[in-house]
């Protein structure tokens, strides 16, 4: 089957592993090469779409860029409600990106030709 | 587990490997593996992966070996870990 639509399910907290940071270049790649790319964040990788991350106090690019980046290259990124309600997170506290329900994450998966999970 | 539950669909084949099979000694078990029937799903698990773990075999559950998950692999049209 040829692959049309990519799906990334990213589920790692950000920085403490290598998992958001390489999942969001994965899709910034794939996205480069024209893949209908679509990255999904999920349970502890909510926590890379917070606002205000200085991940040059670790040495590190603030993976809130990276993933507008990701933007910029065509992939789209989304964020989990339900994991952003487990922590307590409001949609004041995020960068600009989008929000679904775990019923829209269902149909993605659904729709994808594959998916992989970061 | 709970996640793959909730976004699984009828049709789809839930197969536990490695700690997975832990989800199979559980209290919510048995609750789980209803909504799974519930569900329409097919739910599969390593047999290897159960012994090491001392994880006993449920009806509900397919008991898989290594040949067997080759076919399934093969048997869905798309699958992801």
């Amino acid at each position: 089957m040829p692959m049309r639509k990519l799906l990334l399910i990213i589920r790692n907290a950000p920085y403490g592993t290598a998992n958001v940071g390489e999942g969001l270049r994965a899709a910034i790649a794939l996205a480069g090469m024209d893949m209908d790319t679509t990255v999904v964040l999920m349970d502890d990788a909510v926590f890379a779409a917070l606002k205000g991350q200085e991940a040059e106090a670790i040495g590190m690019n603030s993976l809130g860029e990276v993933i507008e980046s990701a933007k910029k290259y065509g992939a789209k990124p989304y964020v989990h409600s339900e994991s952003l309600q487990q922590r307590s997170i409001d949609k004041d506290d995020l960068i600009n990106v989008e929000i679904i329900d775990t019923v829209s994450v269902a149909n993605l998966i659904h729709e994808a030709d594959a998916t992989i999970t970061f | 587990m709970e996640t793959a539950l909730k976004l699984a669909r009828a049709g789809d084949g839930i197969v536990l490997v490695q700690d997975a099979v832990f989800a199979l000694r559980s209290p919510s078990r048995e609750c789980r593996i209803e909504d799974a029937s519930r569900k329409g799903l097919r739910l599969y698990a390593l047999k290897a992966d159960m012994d090491a773990r001392s994880v006993k075999a449920t009806p509900a559950v397919e008991t898989i070996d290594y040949d067997r998950l080759v076919e399934l692999l093969i048997q869905y049209e798309r699958t992801f870990s």
